[in-house]
């Protein structure tokens, strides 16, 4: 049909003030009636006018406002336009309400978790939108986000991403294994003098950072285990070295771990500028389980 | 919910085409701002319309429910735009003509631009016909149209015909330096071994398409190759070039009077097809405006004086 920027800009507000305007022929009455400004509302008919390109009302000495012949065509025109934009506005406003959708994404792995049903249990019972629930290796959340294919991805111990916002969901707890079975909880310093191990999560980044955190609260160097050693040390927790401890993500238990400690962190990943503006917030509110 | 209407256009065509470089193209943008209006879009109403990937962009189940409502904004949208640019030029007294791609069009075209039409009421700003023209007159994109037409095609209750000329059969034209069909005991199927230069809707509605299916119908054959053009006279050129061998409806020789040494031409199907190819002036059934009629009463009677309509 046309150019894209040949087409005038107009937005609905635009309307609706021009159309009080027009009935009321004074600015101060049509801002009382748009609960705004007599000072918004001039400028915004001078916005339209802009737009537009023709004058739309004009001012005798007493300050009555007239409309011009093309304010007359304008709001003789534009009827079908406003009736149209509220029914797209009421539409738009029951999907609100009947709840709209919401992609939650999460690994197959923490799918199966405790903490996840908990999660999810708690995030439910707040939201205003239909959640269904998809599977997604963590492998290529990042583009899942950034093209719609999900809303909010739930992960565990990954790197942040500059174009998608985190939301920390608390830390996960750790289990301690060793050759002699489960283990009880210290501080980080006990794990100075002797070897451990956690299992590698596939994110070289945040494995990183994590073995840094656990040197500056005392800890020694710890090593990263691939998933099949991991599983098998698990299965015959006899196979264990001597004297080394295992620290385990409990992502069974829907419980958080203990600030001591460093740790991964369970974190919803959104993209930047999501349509959903109150989304965030229920996620938070969901993880602390308010 | 705050947001530039004419953004809906955007996501309409992104809707309907799927792809991002398709509505850049379309609407003359780049893919990041069609990306970006779509985002602000989204922001603006609190849903999730499209899924997208590298291949282009899906509606969301949100989307879908959003569709029909944004494509009524839209047509009462592009109403407005419409009504108030019809407006403008009546303000200004200015009527809007699209003139089609024959002979005859072009030549008044230029008369129209050099301002020897006489008697006009109005301003007349001309344009190129655009396919499909018949809605875009109704839409009061342009106020009046002029084309041929092809037997009934283009003919519609919302639009008003005003018949300049009214001629039999098709034209078959060919330089004979390239090719050498027979004249007197022509063969119509014989043409269609070579490449067909024909001109398209915007010359003559409904020639391609009735070509072709005659084609097919007739003979059971299409042409060996067929380019389209846009105007008569291009074709007319690449034809004198032995590009092929031209097709155009009525007596095309007479609208080319200074170039018949150039070619050879058969006319044909005259009985077949009486009144096949109609030329018009077109405005809406419900035009009202002064201008507007005078201005197609003024073209309508320069035509006949200067002789283009003029047959022998």
């Amino acid at each position: 049909m046309d150019q894209y920027h040949l087409l005038p800009r107009i937005t609905f507000r635009q309307l609706e003030v021009l159309r009080a305007v027009f009935r009321e022929r004074s600015f101060s009455h049509a801002a009382l009636d748009l609960h705004s400004t007599r000072g918004n509302v001039k400028r915004m008919c001078g916005e339209l006018e802009q737009i537009l390109g023709g004058v739309l009302f004009e001012q005798d000495e007493v300050g009555a406002l007239s409309p011009t012949a093309f304010a007359h065509t304008l709001v003789s025109q534009m009827s079908p336009l406003v009736r149209s934009v509220r029914k797209l506005e009421d539409a738009v406003s029951m999907m609100h309400q009947t709840g709209r959708v919401l992609r939650l994404a999460a690994t197959p792995r923490l799918f199966e978790s405790g903490w996840f049903t908990g999660f999810l249990r708690r995030f439910r019972s707040h939201c205003p939108f239909r959640v269904c629930c998809l599977m997604l290796d963590e492998r290529r959340f990042r583009t899942a986000l950034l093209n719609a294919e999900c809303d909010v991805f739930l992960g565990c111990g990954l790197t942040p991403s500059d174009k998608l916002d985190t939301i920390d969901l608390g830390p996960v707890p750790w289990q301690f294994v060793t050759a002699g079975g489960p283990a009880a909880a210290g501080l980080p310093e006990q794990l100075a003098d002797h070897p451990w191990w956690i299992e590698d999560n596939g994110d070289p980044e945040a494995m990183e950072r994590l073995l840094d955190a656990f040197q500056q609260a005392g800890a020694a160097r710890g090593r990263a285990a691939s998933p099949t050693a991991w599983a098998e040390w698990l299965a015959k927790p006899a196979t264990i070295p001597a004297g080394t401890t295992l620290l385990v993500a409990d992502t069974d238990n829907d419980a958080h771990g203990s600030h001591v400690w460093p740790s991964h962190h369970y974190a919803a990943f959104i993209r930047r500028n999501h349509p959903y503006s109150e989304l965030k917030s229920f996620l938070e509110s969901a993880a602390h389980g308010i | 919910m705050e947001f530039e209407l004419r953004s809906l256009l955007v996501f309409r065509h992104l809707a309907g085409s799927g792809s991002f470089s398709d509505t850049a193209k379309h609407w003359g943008i780049s893919q990041p701002a069609v990306s970006l209006t779509i985002s602000k879009l989204e922001t603006a109403v609190g849903l999730v319309l499209f899924e997208r990937s590298p291949t282009g962009a899906r509606l969301t189940t949100d989307g879908h429910a959003f569709l029909p409502r944004a494509d009524d904004v839209c047509q009462s949208y592009a109403g407005l735009i419409d009504g108030l640019r019809t407006w403008n030029r009546r303000q200004s007294s200015e009527v809007l003509l699209a003139c089609d791609g024959s002979s005859i069009g072009r030549q008044l075209m230029a008369d129209l631009e050099a301002g020897s039409v006489p008697n006009l009421a109005a301003t007349v700003t001309v344009r190129d016909l655009v396919e499909n023209w018949g809605a875009a007159l109704e839409e009061s994109r342009f106020d009046l149209a002029i084309s041929g037409r092809f037997l009934r095609a283009g003919l519609d209750s919302n639009t008003q015909e005003a018949v300049l000329l009214r001629e039999r059969g098709i034209t078959v034209a060919w330089n004979p330096m390239f090719h050498s069909f027979d004249t007197q005991r022509f063969s119509f199927p014989e043409i269609l071994k070579s490449t067909v230069l024909l001109p398209n809707a915007k010359v003559a509605v409904g020639f391609d398409d009735f070509f072709r299916r005659w084609c097919d119908e007739a003979y059971g054959v299409q042409p060996a190759h067929v380019m389209s053009f846009d105007t008569e006279v291009a074709a007319a050129s690449a034809c004198k070039a032995g590009l092929g061998v031209m097709v155009a409806p009525g007596d095309l020789m007479a609208r080319f009077p200074g170039e018949k040494v150039h070619f050879e031409s058969v006319r044909t199907f005259e009985f077949l097809l009486p009144q096949a190819f109609t030329y018009g002036i077109y405005c809406r059934a419900e035009e009202a405006s002064k201008e507007v009629l005078s201005t197609a009463a003024a073209i309508s009677s320069y035509l006949v004086k200067k002789g283009l309509l003029a047959r022998s």
